[in-house]
Formats: structure tokens, C-alpha cells, sequence
């Protein structure tokens, strides 16, 4: 639903059209989908296959079975075999964050999207595992870049600073860090093969990776999610002083406030969303928004369960590493919070 | 979503405002006689409460519609009403509990302005914790003996009606024993005084005495004994109209900020902050209407309001140490921040709602 009449607002002049609503909640169609989604990763990646991939490694082997479920055609236009729009898409996303899925979902989604607004939309979008590298100088056939989430992508997707978006096939060997922060997002070393597509400069860097934030946005959301509920629940049960910890103020306290930054969150990357998927001038400003505050919901959630578990989140064997690591890895990723703050507060000003 | 009913109020609001109104808002701030007549001739043609049915003054619009209309009045400043607790609290509590009577006697008169009302909820013991009220009202005949004094009762000066919470039942547990009472304030035995408060920024507000005090059983607004939900039903109205002005004050105290081309990396961070608090509390509060409109389960309002409060409250303070550069506070800015305290203490303090928030949205056990 577009109402091209709509004026890109600023902080100095909102508008009562801003009150609409509809793209902001997804279609029950979606949210059914999305639930279907939940159920669906928590038995693929129980957290025992995701501590195990701390010792071995990330697998492809079950990325084919996504595909085919549909998750990576959401918010793919139809004539590349998708269907719904990057807000149908955010719902999906969101469940890949809350379960942790240790494949390349979340970023394929995102470099979909950066080619889509770059006019480089092909036919494979929905079955390629992609990786996406902004501020990309003078990538070319042959040089190496580092790639967030890079282990298993099999394309690259480059935006340079000046806007230049190319799409690159891989060079089989990548090297994937050594310490790396999130064994099942590892940053990898990736040696570019053929330039496959490119677009010259156009549009901002900001619009071009306005869909690209919001995805990683959503998956941050998630993240949060995951910790904020695991921390409530040791809350109803672990008992100190004679009582439920989650009975005392302080606890509630800090509790309520991650639920309002999540749910502040979630509704930048709502707003964000619906104005990607409407062409609307906001879009760039609030994905930067929506990036930023995502990933300092998703870092105070998982701050947050950690102090709640006391030392035992401090040990490998407890789940709460993996959703720790997971946010630090990808909180900085297409900007980290002060950065989009101070981009979404000069967007638009004389600088 | 239509906006035939957006360009028909925009149509209303550019032929009954004065042809300088827009731009000039704040001038118009104390003129008293258009805020009357605006108010009246708002009702009138329906837009007061374009929600409600046809026959009680509305226009039957759906949800999403009648806050359109809402945002756009709030957006072109439109006069204030005089009381808006009166139109905004009173008159849904009556329309939802009052009897036949009730409703013939003061809903039209209230929503038009005419009737001024009172909340008389607050006294020196009982602040949040409103069930520990002592004032006391004892039943003799058809009538009530109130006796007690309430306390931070806006407008109590310059309105006749009170709705006022009272004990009829002191063997009851606490919130059991509590009526609502429907209270002429010319009543013999009461006695109004204005509290001076810290600034002109800060909302006026007065306490009330209560000796001996005759109201009839008729005036009894639901149940005798049930005005503890009287009491609840009244904090969950006009929750849109609070995050949307939320929304419209941040906006506002940003604007000088938003205007200088000397702020520094710092502070532009903070502005995108505040920024995205602005966003957050406008897309939060849509994100509510879509789900009431759509019947999804919404938890949402609960933290409308703490988010919301506290961000004005972010906003106003900065917005002061912005255009303090200089070394020298500016009063305009100053009295934002003293008018943004009240917000996190009325209709539920910021520790109340985050208590609530984890108790009931999200499970977590009450303290004792």
C-alpha cells in the first residue's frame, strides 16, 4: 500500500498519515508462517547442535530444507520466485534470530535485498547462500575481503562507499577466523571469484543498505527475545532469601526495561520495515533507527540474562554463551548504535 | 485507509479557527473563549469523540480513523480543551457505568465543555497506593455522609463536578470497599484550596476538604463497593491521546536542537536517540491501535506510558543543554523540563508501571 502523496517527514514536520497502521503488524498469514518458523528451527538447532558447532564448525546441511520451506523467499519479489514484502520478511528473520540459526539466513537475506535495490535481482536469490560486504574499496576478481557470517556463503555481495554494488561468485577455500566471536557467525576470509553482476553508483549507501539493516535489525530483535524470555524463566525459578528472585523489585526492574528497549526495538524495525516495503523516504532514516536500537536491545538483553544467571552463565555447558556471542557479533554489522544514531541525526541536515 | 474523514476534519478545523490560528498556536494558548467554543463546536459536528456512536455525539469511526483525526488535531495545535480529564476520564466512566440518568444528565454537557470535572483520587496518605484511601462516606437513608480530603486535584477550583473515590465499606479488604461517587463540588461542607505549585509550568492543582459532606445514592457512579473498577477503567482511557502527545512534545523539544548546525558528534548521537525514543513511541503506539483493530492480544499499552514519560523527560533535559551552550539555561526550555517531571508521577509512577509490567505482562511473582 503506497500513498506516494506522502512527504518525506522530518523531525520538524510529522504528518497524520503517519498513523498508518496496517503494514506495521504482519498478515495472520505471516504470523502463522512465522510460528510454523519458530517450531520448525528450534528442532532443527536444539542449542546441543549449536554447542557442538562450537567444537566443529557450522554445517550447510540443513540450508537446502529451508530453502525449500520458503523461508529465504519471503520479501523476494515474484518474479524471482518470492512472494510478500521485507515486512512479511521481518517476521521470519526475527525467528531466525530468537533460535540462533547457524547458517548464512539472516545475511543471504539482507544481500538479496542490498542486489534487489540495486537492480541486480536474479533468479538463484532464494537459494543462494550470500554474504554481504559493505564498505567494500576496489573489490575486484582475485582480492580477499573479510565477510561477516562468511563460512558458507557460496556469492558476495560488495558495496563500496561510494555506492558501487557488485555481485561476486566465491573462490572455494574461505578461511574463517581463528578466535572467532560466534563460532556459527563466523567472520571468514574470502577470496572474490568472477564479478557475476554490477551497478554503478546511484542511490545513497544508506538507502542501498536500508533493507540489509533492517534484516540484521530483525535478527537482533530476536536475539533479545531469546534472552529476555530464558531470563524470566530462571527467574520463576531460582529462589534466593526464601523467594523467587523475579519476585524482587530490582529484578523486575531491570526486567521491564529490556522489555520496553525490546519492544522499542521491535517497533522501529515495524516502522522501518513497512517504509522499505512502501518506497517511502522515511525508510532510510528509520532503518538506521531500527539497526541501532535493535542492536542495543539485543546487547542489553543478553547482558542482562547474564547477570541474572549469576555464575552459571559464566560456563560453556549453559546456553547463555551462545546467544551472548551471537549478539557481540552482531551488533556492529552495517553500523553499530552510536554510529546509526549520529547517521539518522544528521540524515537530511547540512553537514 | 480512507482520509475522506481526514480532509472533512481538516475542512472543519480551516473554517473554525480564527484565519492567523495556524503558526500562532502558542498565542492563542490563553484565549479561553475559542478553547470553549472550539471544544463546543467540536462536539457538535462529532469530532470530539469520533469514535463514539452518532447518538452520544460521535461519528462511528473505526479506531485507526479517529486517531488519524486525533493526530492531525494534535499536530495543528488545535485549542486545548479547558479540562481535559473531564472529557478524557469522566465521560467514557459515565458512558460505560453510569446509569440511563447519569448518562442523560452529564454526558452531553461534559463532552461539550460545560460541565468542568474533578478527580478526586490522590490524598496525603494514598498516592500510588490509592487503595489505602480514608476518606469515608457512611451510608444514611438515601443519602451519603462523606467526610475526608483529597489532595493534587487538578482543576478542583474551577469545576463543579468531582468524581470522587470514597470508603463505604471499612471490614472490606482494601480496594473492595471502594465507591465512586458523583460529587456536586457546591455542596455545603467542602472546601477547595489552591496548592501554589513550583512554577507556572507545573499543572495547577489543588486540595479539597470534606466536612460532613450530603451526597445522594443516586449519585453513585456503578456499583456501591465497585469503584475500584470505576477507578481502573478510567486509567485505561485516552491511552492514545498520552502517546501521542508524547510523541508531539519530544518532537517539540527537539526542534531547537533539530534547527543549530553546531552540534557536536555527542550530541548528534544523543539526537539520534532521541530520535529513535520519537519513532519508538510513535510506531509503538500504532503497532497498539493495529493490534486492538485487528483483535490481536495486546500488551503494548503498558509501556507506552513509561517509555513515552521518560523520554519527554530525556528530550526536555537535553533540548535545555543544547541551547544552554553558552553557559546561561533559557527559561522556555526550563520550564519543558519542569512541566516533563509531573508526567513519570501521575496515572501510575514509572516504578508502579514497571512493576506492572513484569507482574502482569510478563509473570514474574508480586513481592509478598
Amino acid at each position: 500500500m503506497t500513498d506516494s502523496t506522502v512527504e518525506a517527514s522530518t523531525p520538524a514536520s510529522p504528518s497524520a498519515e503517519e498513523a498508518a497502521w496496517s503494514s506495521l503488524v504482519p498478515s495472520e498469514e505471516i504470523r502463522e508462517f512465522a510460528a510454523t518458523a519458530r517450531e520448525q528451527f528450534a528442532t532443527l538447532f536444539p542449542s546441543s547442535v549449536l554447542h557442538a558447532m562450537h567444537h566443529d564448525g557450522p554445517r550447510a546441511d540443513a540450508w537446502d530444507g529451508v530453502v525449500e520451506q520458503g523461508y529465504t523467499s519471503i520479501g523476494l519479489p515474484e518474479e524471482f520466485g518470492g512472494l510478500g514484502t521485507v515486512a512479511d520478511l521481518v517476521a521470519v528473520l526475527e525467528e531466525a534470530g530468537r533460535a540462533l540459526v547457524p547458517l548464512p539466513l539472516t545475511v543471504s537475506a539482507a544481500a538479496a535485498q542490498t542486489l534487489l535495490a540495486a537492480g541486480l535481482g536474479h533468479g538463484d536469490l532464494a537459494s543462494t547462500r550470500t554474504g554481504l560486504v559493505p564498505r567494500a574499496s576496489a573489490a575486484a576478481p582475485g582480492s580477499t575481503v573479510s565477510v561477516f557470517d562468511g563460512a558458507l556463503v557460496d556469492e558476495i555481495v560488495t558495496v563500496s562507499p561510494d555506492g558501487e554494488v557488485s555481485r561476486f561468485a566465491v573462490v572455494a577455500e574461505r578461511r574463517v577466523e581463528d578466535r572467532a566471536i560466534d563460532p556459527t557467525r563466523a567472520t571468514a576470509e574470502v577470496t572474490l571469484g568472477e564479478r557475476l553482476a554490477s551497478a554503478p553508483p546511484g542511490a545513497p549507501v544508506d538507502d542501498l543498505l536500508a533493507a540489509a539493516r533492517v534484516c540484521v535489525a530483525a535478527d537482533l530483535v530476536g536475539v533479545g527475545a531469546l534472552s529476555l524470555q530464558a531470563g524470566i524463566e530462571h527467574a520463576l525459578v531460582r529462589e534466593q532469601f526464601g523467594r523467587l528472585i523475579g519476585s524482587f523489585q530490582s529484578i523486575k526492574h531491570l526486567i521491564a526495561d529490556t522489555h520496553v528497549g525490546l519492544e522499542r526495538a521491535r517497533s522501529l524495525v515495524a516502522g522501518a520495515a513497512a517504509a522499505v516495503a512502501d518506497g517511502s523516504p522515511n525508510a532510510r532514516r528509520l532503518s538506521l533507527l531500527a539497526k541501532a536500537g535493535s542492536a542495543e536491545a539485543a546487547l542489553r538483553a543478553t547482558n542482562l540474562r547474564t547477570q541474572l544467571l549469576g555464575a552459571m552463565g559464566l560456563t560453556f555447558e549453559s546456553d547463555n554463551h551462545l546467544a551472548v556471542r551471537r549478539a557481540q557479533q552482531t551488533a556492529p554489522f552495517l553500523g553499530g548504535a552510536a554510529d546509526l544514531y549520529v547517521r539518522a541525526a544528521s540524515d537530511g541536515r547540512p553537514s | 485507509m480512507s482520509n475522506d474523514h481526514l480532509a472533512e476534519y481538516r475542512a472543519f478545523l480551516d473554517r473554525v479557527l480564527p484565519a492567523d490560528y495556524d503558526g500562532n498556536a502558542r498565542e492563542f494558548r490563553t484565549d479561553q473563549k475559542l478553547r470553549r467554543e472550539f471544544q463546543a463546536a467540536s462536539f457538535d459536528e462529532g469530532w470530539l469523540v469520533p469514535e463514539w456512536p452518532r447518538d452520544l455525539g460521535g461519528r462511528d469511526l473505526e479506531l485507526p480513523e479517529a486517531l488519524a483525526i486525533r493526530i492531525e488535531g494534535a499536530l495543528r495545535r488545535a485549542p486545548r480543551q479547558m479540562c481535559i480529564q473531564a472529557t478524557g476520564v469522566v465521560a467514557p466512566a459515565i458512558r460505560a457505568l453510569g446509569t440511563p440518568e447519569q448518562k442523560e444528565r452529564y454526558l452531553r454537557p461534559t463532552l461539550r465543555g460545560e460541565a468542568w470535572w474533578a478527580l478526586g483520587m490522590s490524598e496525603p496518605g494514598a498516592g500510588s497506593d490509592l487503595a489505602g484511601l480514608r476518606t469515608t462516606a457512611v451510608r444514611r437513608g438515601d443519602e451519603f455522609i462523606v467526610n475526608g480530603q483529597k489532595i493534587w486535584t487538578t482543576q478542583a477550583d474551577e469545576s463543579r463536578w468531582c468524581t470522587l473515590y470514597v470508603r463505604t465499606d471499612p471490614d472490606k479488604p482494601r480496594h473492595r470497599g471502594i465507591t465512586c461517587l458523583l460529587v456536586d463540588l457546591d455542596t455545603p461542607g467542602i472546601d477547595v484550596r489552591r496548592i501554589e505549585t513550583a512554577g507556572d509550568a507545573v499543572e495547577a492543582f489543588c486540595e479539597v476538604f470534606f466536612d460532613n459532606v450530603v451526597v445522594p445514592v443516586e449519585n453513585v457512579l456503578g456499583e456501591i463497593d465497585g469503584g475500584w473498577i470505576v477507578a481502573m477503567s478510567a486509567l485505561e482511557h485516552e491511552r492514545d491521546m498520552i502517546w501521542i502527545n508524547n510523541w508531539l512534545e519530544l518532537q517539540r523539544a527537539l526542534a531547537p536542537v533539530v534547527a543549530r548546525d553546531d552540534l557536536a558528534p555527542h550530541q548528534l548521537e544523543r539526537l539520534g536517540r532521541l530520535m529513535g525514543d520519537m519513532e519508538g513511541i510513535r510506531l509503538t503506539g500504532l503497532r497498539s491501535v493495529a493490534n486492538r483493530a485487528l483483535g490481536i492480544p495486546d500488551a503494548l499499552p503498558g509501556i507506552l506510558k513509561v517509555f513515552g514519560s521518560e523520554a519527554v523527560q530525556r528530550g526536555a533535559a537535553f533540548s535545555l543543554e543544547v541551547v544552554s551552550a553558552d553557559g546561561l539555561a533559557r527559561s522556555e526550555q526550563f520550564d519543558e523540563v519542569l512541566e516533563s517531571f509531573a508526567a513519570t508521577i501521575y496515572g501510575g509512577t514509572s516504578e508502579v508501571q514497571r512493576n506492572i509490567i513484569a507482574e502482569r505482562i510478563l509473570g514474574l511473582p508480586k513481592e509478598g
